[in-house]
């Protein structure tokens, strides 16, 4: 009975999430598709790479969102890593405070953090540049990347790396031998959060990018608003490709660096 | 030919942790340090382990500063994506010991340790006794100078911590190990160790043997967190302990004062054999089998009083108790 429940439920969450997905699909590579049928009538399967041929604003835009949603990546995991580690290993009296702060930009509201983050960066000449959108983005991206390693980090609750020590492991190789292998489920967590949240950035990409970034989801928006679903569907196609090929490939790595550290190195 | 620890004082948050720690470890030998909880003993260990550095004070080994021990943790702490194998090589790999030899090393090592069929196996998918057992191995393939012990049998179950304790024992012999064993199980650390040290507040108190420590407590507080004793107030005045329960002759440590206490242990009490310190006479309150003696609750006057007796007495009954031998003032 338990089994039947959680199966329906992942039945359920698969729909609630997959939905959407197939909709977009069918709506890229469909024709003729008008109440009151069900499906479309007529299918194009080359539909989305004939639209990349034609449309010339996709390719830039994929290397636009690639490179600013890669950029937050890294720039939220050099922020966010070291501090989930230190923010679980240490006891401080100031955790409290960098809690509130780390989750500021969530209770805030973006627009008004975006506004005012848009005069200082013109001050700083950041406006309209790759590092400034990327600077901006990651703030969005901070709070939900320190979230999922501390959690994935705290499940052990054990301090591994005085293990290694111990067993005369220097602090680089505990780090490399023990510590990233062991959050490597909260890595996959948080780049997959990151790179979701950057490249999905509408309102901070347009205002802080000056215009100059035209990323997946800022041409997405004009088609949408036009009516333009096809074309808006084949966008989405395009979108979740991007979105899925570096979050595979980053999980692929990582999994195969922890299977040799098990199995090949030792 | 030993380890040293001269002065050690640890100090965190303004917390005095341990108190200028001098303390001798043989080699080839186990030391058990006994203590309560909170009493310094892990950070003492971590110390040994050079996982914290002290405030104060030297660790040194033949008169030179000793390397850190390897430590077998209360947890075990196997590394979970590693396999039992791996986890038992973790620590040759550090070291840089050529693949061949480290395969070797950690078969001989695995098969030391009844554990050769659990190889390939993840912690997860071990016992807690097995776990244990792979947490020894890999601190003993490391071949240390000293193995340091934190509280490592305190989740097993009696029969398995039994089991372990001879087994840690027979490794001790057949490697020639020098063993720090920290514990707050008394009898625990009676069956394993050599030398027990009393560390209390963050100080050591004493360090004797297990025999030892039981005779003569050097002090109350000792005395007191040994525990299996009963403690009777009375007056120390010309040579003599004076109480409603006992007056007679009674050793006097050194700092016994007017006020004194009489050190009972519950195992000092006779019934049948007469000897020339007569205590009391008491009344059976209460018996109960502990597995080896009987334990009896005795009223004595208004005081009530624990013994531990081989023969058996029935409640009600009244007989006279007699010590063992002189008892201990304090």
């Amino acid at each position: 009975m338990k089994k039947q429940i959680s199966t329906s439920g992942l039945g359920l969450i698969g729909c609630l999430f997959g939905l959407p997905a197939v909709v977009i699909l069918l709506l890229a590579i469909g024709r003729h598709w008008y109440v009151p049928y069900l499906l479309p009538q007529r299918w194009d399967w080359l539909a989305i790479f004939k639209f990349w041929q034609q449309d010339s604003t996709l390719w830039p835009a994929v290397k636009a969102s690639l490179s600013l949603g890669l950029g937050t990546v890294g720039l939220t995991l050099l922020i966010a890593y070291p501090m989930a580690i230190a923010l679980v290993k240490y006891q401080t009296a100031l955790k409290g405070i960098l809690n509130v702060l780390i989750y500021a930009p969530l209770i805030i509201p973006g627009i008004a953090l975006t506004t005012s983050l848009d005069l200082t960066f013109i001050q700083l000449h950041l406006t309209g540049t790759w590092l400034g959108v990327v600077v901006v983005q990651t703030l969005f991206c901070l709070p939900y990347a320190i979230k999922l390693l501390v959690d994935n980090l705290a499940i052990y609750q054990v301090d591994y790396e005085a293990v290694a020590q111990n067993l005369g492991a220097s602090r680089w190789q505990s780090f490399w031998q023990i510590t990233l292998p062991l959050s490597r489920d909260g890595l996959i967590g948080a780049v997959t959060m990151t790179l979701i949240v950057a490249m999905s950035q509408y309102l901070t990409t347009l205002l802080i990018g000056d215009g100059n970034y035209l990323t997946l989801a800022i041409n997405m928006f004009p088609l949408i608003q036009g009516g333009r679903y096809q074309a808006a569907a084949c966008y989405g196609v395009v979108f979740m490709a991007t979105l899925l090929i570096p979050l595979g490939l980053f999980e692929w790595v990582l999994k195969r660096k922890v299977r040799r550290l098990a199995h090949h190195e030792l | 030919m030993s380890f040293e620890l001269q002065q050690i004082t640890q100090q965190k948050q303004h917390q005095q942790i341990l108190k200028q720690i001098d303390l001798t470890i043989p080699e080839q030998q186990i030391l058990a340090i006994l203590g309560p909880s909170g009493s310094g003993k892990t950070t003492l260990l971590r110390i040994l382990g050079g996982l914290d550095q002290p405030t104060g004070g030297v660790f040194l080994h033949r008169g030179q500063p000793a390397a850190p021990g390897i430590l077998v943790f209360q947890d075990y702490r196997l590394f979970p994506f590693l396999t039992v194998a791996d986890n038992v090589a973790f620590g040759l790999k550090m070291q840089h010991v050529a693949r061949q030899e480290r395969d070797q090393r950690v078969t001989t090592m695995l098969a030391q340790l009844n554990i050769t069929e659990l190889a390939q196996r993840y912690p997860s998918e071990i016992s807690g006794g097995q776990q244990q057992r792979v947490a020894l191995a890999r601190a003993l393939v490391l071949a240390p100078q000293l193995l340091l012990l934190d509280e490592p049998f305190s989740s097993l179950d009696e029969a398995l911590r039994l089991e372990m304790l001879q087994l840690v024992q027979r490794l001790q012999q057949t490697l020639h190990l020098t063993v720090v064993f920290v514990t707050h199980y008394k009898t625990e650390a009676y069956l394993m160790a050599q030398q027990v040290a009393i560390l209390i507040d963050g100080q050591i108190r004493q360090v004797a043997t297990p025999e030892q420590l039981d005779q003569t407590p050097q002090n109350l507080t000792v005395a007191q967190f040994l525990g299996h004793a009963n403690f009777i107030t009375g007056r120390w005045q010309q040579q003599r302990f004076h109480s409603v329960l006992y007056t007679g002759v009674a050793q006097a440590t050194p700092m016994v004062a007017e006020n004194a206490t009489l050190y009972v242990p519950y195992a000092g009490l006779l019934t049948v054999t007469p000897t020339k310190w007569c205590a009391f006479t008491g009344t059976v309150c209460s018996c109960q089998w502990n597995g080896q003696t009987y334990f009896y609750q005795l009223q004595v006057q208004s005081e009530t009083l624990w013994v531990l007796l081989p023969q058996k007495l029935a409640p009600g009954q009244t007989t006279t108790f007699y010590f063992e031998k002189e008892p201990l003032v304090y």
